[in-house]
């Protein structure tokens, strides 16, 4: 199947060529398509935005503070708006810690809430919802070996947890403010439990998650949202221009956005096809998006067409539920198309 | 106790012994219950029954006792948490995501009532808990968070805001205060005069002492009085586990109980005052603000438009006057003019009959062709009649159409009409290709065609009857002597004869004119007289029409003045008595 990657490419070309109003930004999108996938992280401000970029940092994809192909959308409160392009947003409940008042399970508290937002009404308008407390993560690297005497002793001393002023007038003000009173508090327990403190942290501070997210949803099809992001960047420039029409096109005929829909939903539990869910995860390019790796799971492309194809109406299945069948089964029709089959 | 110290001046005071202090505040009617009275009063008079409902809601809720604190703000800051810290009791359930759906009102009570259960989250719940800070009169009420405008949580939580006496507004040390919370608390403090703010989470956040002095600044800064106590909810549940007198005091609840103590409890008089001035300010602001509306609009001037119907009527009037001795004189000129052409017309028209008279007589002989002529003399001149009176009605039709737009101007009274009513059928005959043209004023012209055609039909036979002249016999006579002189004497003869045949033509012509000419005046004049009555009548009718209406407006613009300068009145002393009512209020606040 010529996929959106490709169809972009061919489009953007063009742009270059025939459309001068648009041809700076389709040339540094052109330039952009091979990089490394561009996450840009935006938010209101004291939102904790530069903490998350620095926890970020290492990550196999490059972060900028501002928007970017894709991004990740900060917010203190699960009920705070989020307007944005689904597809490519991933809700972050930035300052997790402080959701769950700063106790040594608060992140695991937020991350619970964020699952339950993610089925419900915030899923819609977003890839995935994580929790993350960044400080402790980014703090937790840059431990010194007074911060570590201190965090021993302080395992002994649990009155000195209670408020961030006992804190700051038993170990000073540097360990606070490198890991927050959340931070402090599970690095104790860390220490307690003999455990290692810098990785301990990056666990706890639900940052691994985030790359997971990231990791499922952005990077696996960094191609196709790099791709849209093009095509969307130069849709405003192009207008009037008979490359605009082609342009729209391809973007709503897209089918990759549509699965990357439904596998988010599939995730977060909103939709689900019981049993089949795991073969809807390979069609949809889950593991994959090769026709092999998709068909890994279902054997001959056309039965399994057929099949898809038949949920689409069956009575046992909502009508959401077959509307996602539906999207698997066009998944199914172009591997058909394409015909191969190991 | 303040309420106390005021002289009863209302009801009889119950005093029993021992009981003397609770009964003296709950039995004589506090100075504010008055101006609440008063503000019902105004309401149920301007019918805003709805402010009446909740204002004697609101007047029931302040006679009670206990002060009612409601603990209110968005969510998440730790509202439910603060309350379960203050009475050091799980009474409120508290959670990471939204929790708090329904109210819980915590009052005093020797014994606990039973505590929550996680099922019963959504009912609103009433808790008994033996405190001294309860016992003391205090009420809390903890809220569900503040959320988008307009959404159910909203409307609940402004619902509960409604009875507050007190408000103990939630912010935490995480963030400063926010736009939308300073809004809130700019709302609630004109609600409820009495607010405090708690400043949670102080335990979490190292920089909290910055953000406590930014967010007072920013309340001095949006002009809301409100004391801000930095508090920490845990820290005060470790301190109440442990009974631990130095970490209660780092939790900031001591600070806090001591405002609550000064601010609502030592006088709770003049919470309800302050509280019973808010309602009653808002409750009155909203009767003033119509009647200050309606007072403004009616100092401009008066229903313009009727005035301005009513110039116009009375334009309309004298521009019918002044129409009326134009068209008058316009018709008299065009009937002038009409009599003056149709006279030339006539003669014009019988002096050409007479030329070819003359012309046919120099040759033919009277003698022989006269029957002829006779035929064709009538014929030219019914034929002069006929275009003639023809030409008569068509300029009458034209005159009278410009009459009639002269004088009814822009009118329904179509001037066809008018002269239908003159002369009858007027279409009808109009179309009729006969030779009865003079239609339009038909019974008038009728009397003219008898007259003329009566004339022509005995003219010019019995004028030339018994001429000798013309006598055959004469001519057979003059045969007999002899041919030449015969001859001569017929040419002679002949002569004499064309004379008189032409000068009987010219009499027979001149009285046709006379006798046709007066006719045609005298029905031109009878038309005109008939038009200029009818013309009269109608402009005089119209005249008075627009003079009755230019009346009729006139009297309902000096009664509607009359009514309005009654109803700005009436609003003007409505006004005064608000606005009095209103500054007695500021006063008790």
């Amino acid at each position: 199947m010529t996929d959106l990657p490709t169809i972009t490419w061919g489009l953007l070309e063009r742009a270059t060529r025939e459309a001068p109003p648009s041809a700076q930004v389709a040339g540094e999108w052109l330039a952009r398509l091979q990089g490394p996938l561009r996450v840009g992280v935006v938010g209101a401000p004291g939102v904790g935005r530069s903490t998350v970029v620095r926890a970020l940092a290492g990550a196999p994809f490059e972060v900028v503070e501002g928007d970017a192909a894709v991004r990740l959308w900060l917010v203190r409160r699960p009920d705070e708006a989020v307007v944005a392009d689904a597809v490519s947003t991933i809700v972050v409940l930035a300052r997790a810690d402080e959701l769950g008042g700063g106790r040594v399970d608060a992140v695991a508290a937020a991350g619970r809430v964020a699952a339950r937002h993610a089925r419900e009404d915030l899923g819609e308008r977003c890839q995935a919802v994580v929790a993350v407390a960044a400080l402790p993560a980014v703090g937790g690297l840059r431990l010194t070996r007074d911060d570590a005497n201190a965090l021993a002793a302080l395992v002994h001393e649990p009155d000195a947890l209670l408020s961030v002023d006992r804190l700051r007038a038993r170990v000073g003000a540097a360990l606070p403010d490198k890991l927050g009173m959340f931070g402090v508090r599970v690095a104790v327990e860390l220490v307690r439990q003999g455990a290692a403190v810098p990785s301990g942290l990056v666990h706890h501070s639900g940052v691994q998650d985030l790359l997971d997210a990231v990791d499922t949803h952005f990077l696996a099809r960094a191609g196709v949202l790099r791709a849209r992001a093009a095509l969307l960047a130069i849709t405003p420039l192009l207008r009037g221009h008979p490359l605009s029409a082609d342009v729209e096109r391809v973007l709503a005929s897209a089918h990759e956005p549509h699965e990357l829909r439904l596998l988010a939903a599939l995730d977060a539990g909103r939709v689900s096809f019981g049993h089949r869910d795991e073969e809807a995860r390979y069609l949809l390019g889950a593991h994959g998006t090769s026709p092999a790796a998709r068909l890994a799971v279902s054997g001959d492309a056309y039965p399994a067409h057929l099949r898809w194809q038949a949920l689409t109406e069956s009575p046992d299945l909502t009508h959401d539920e077959q509307r996602a069948a539906a999207t698997v089964a066009r998944s199914c029709a172009a591997l058909v198309a394409v015909g191969v089959v190991e | 106790m303040a309420a106390g110290s005021v002289p009863a001046t209302g009801p009889a005071v119950f005093t029993y012994p021992g009981e003397q202090g609770i009964l003296k505040r709950v039995m004589t009617a506090p100075p504010w219950l008055d101006l609440l009275d008063d503000t019902i009063r105004a309401c149920a008079t301007h019918e805003r029954h709805d402010l009446v409902d909740r204002l004697l809601d609101r007047r029931a809720g302040l006679l009670e006792p206990g002060r009612r604190v409601v603990v209110a703000g968005y969510p998440g800051k730790g509202k439910s948490e603060l309350v379960n810290a203050l009475v050091g009791a799980d009474v409120c359930p508290v959670g990471t995501d939204l929790t708090t759906i329904a109210p819980t009102v915590v009052r005093h009570a020797e014994r606990p009532t039973p505590l929550l259960e996680a099922s019963d989250r959504s009912a609103g719940r009433d808790v008994g808990l033996p405190r001294a800070l309860l016992g003391a009169g205090l009420v809390l009420v903890d809220s569900p968070g503040f959320g988008a405008p307009g959404c159910p949580r909203t409307a609940r939580a402004l619902a509960v805001l409604a009875d507050a006496d007190a408000v103990l507004v939630v912010t935490d040390a995480t963030s400063e205060l926010s736009a939308l919370e300073l809004e809130l608390l700019v709302h609630v403090s004109r609600l409820c005069p009495t607010v405090l703010v708690a400043l949670t989470k102080i335990d979490l956040v190292p920089g909290w002492r910055r953000v406590a002095e930014v967010d007072r600044g920013r309340l001095a800064e949006v002009g809301v009085v409100a004391p801000l106590i930095p508090v920490s909810s845990v820290l005060r549940a470790a301190a109440v586990r442990t009974e631990d007198a130095e970490l209660n005091k780092e939790s900031g609840f001591a600070d806090l109980i001591g405002c609550l103590r000064r601010d609502v409890l030592t006088d709770p008089a003049r919470v309800a005052a302050r509280a019973a001035a808010a309602t009653s300010g808002l409750a009155l602001e909203q009767l003033i603000t119509p009647l200050r509306a309606e007072f403004d609009a009616g100092l401009a001037p008066t229903d313009t438009r009727a005035l301005s119907e009513w110039q116009s009527a009375g334009r309309r009037v004298e521009r019918l006057q002044r129409e009326s001795a134009r068209w008058q004189t316009q018709l008299a000129d065009d009937v002038g003019d009409l009599l003056a052409d149709l006279d030339f017309d006539l003669r014009e028209r019988t002096r050409r009959i007479l030329r070819e008279v003359d012309d046919y007589f120099d040759a033919a002989d009277p003698g022989t062709v006269w029957d002829e002529f006779s035929d064709w003399m009538h014929d030219a001149l019914t034929a002069v009649a006929e275009v003639n009176s023809g030409w008569l009605v068509e300029r009458f039709e034209w005159i009278a159409t410009r009459v009639a737009r002269k004088a009814l101007p822009g009118n329904d009274v179509v001037p066809g009409e008018m002269l239908r009513a003159l002369g009858g059928s007027w279409h009808d005959d109009l179309r009729k290709p006969n030779i009865e043209r003079f239609s339009p004023a038909q019974k008038v012209f009728v009397g003219l065609r008898g007259s003329y055609s009566g004339l022509l039909m005995s003219g010019l036979a019995t004028t030339l009857a018994g001429l000798p002249l013309i006598n055959p016999i004469s001519l057979g006579a003059g045969a007999a002597f002899g041919a030449r002189s015969v001859f001569e004497e017929r040419g002679a003869r002949l002569k004499r004869r064309q004379a008189v045949a032409k000068t009987a033509a010219q009499r027979h012509v001149d009285d046709f004119f006379l006798r046709y000419g007066k006719e045609a005046k005298d029905a031109t004049r009878t038309v005109h007289r008939a038009l200029r009555d009818r013309c009269t009548e109608v402009a005089h009718s119209l005249r008075e029409a627009a003079a009755e209406s230019a009346r009729v407006i006139k009297t309902e613009l000096e009664a509607e003045s009359a009514r309005n300068t009654a109803r700005l009145t009436q609003v003007r002393r409505d006004l005064e008595r608000l606005l009095a009512l209103r500054t007695r209020i500021e006063a008790a606040r």
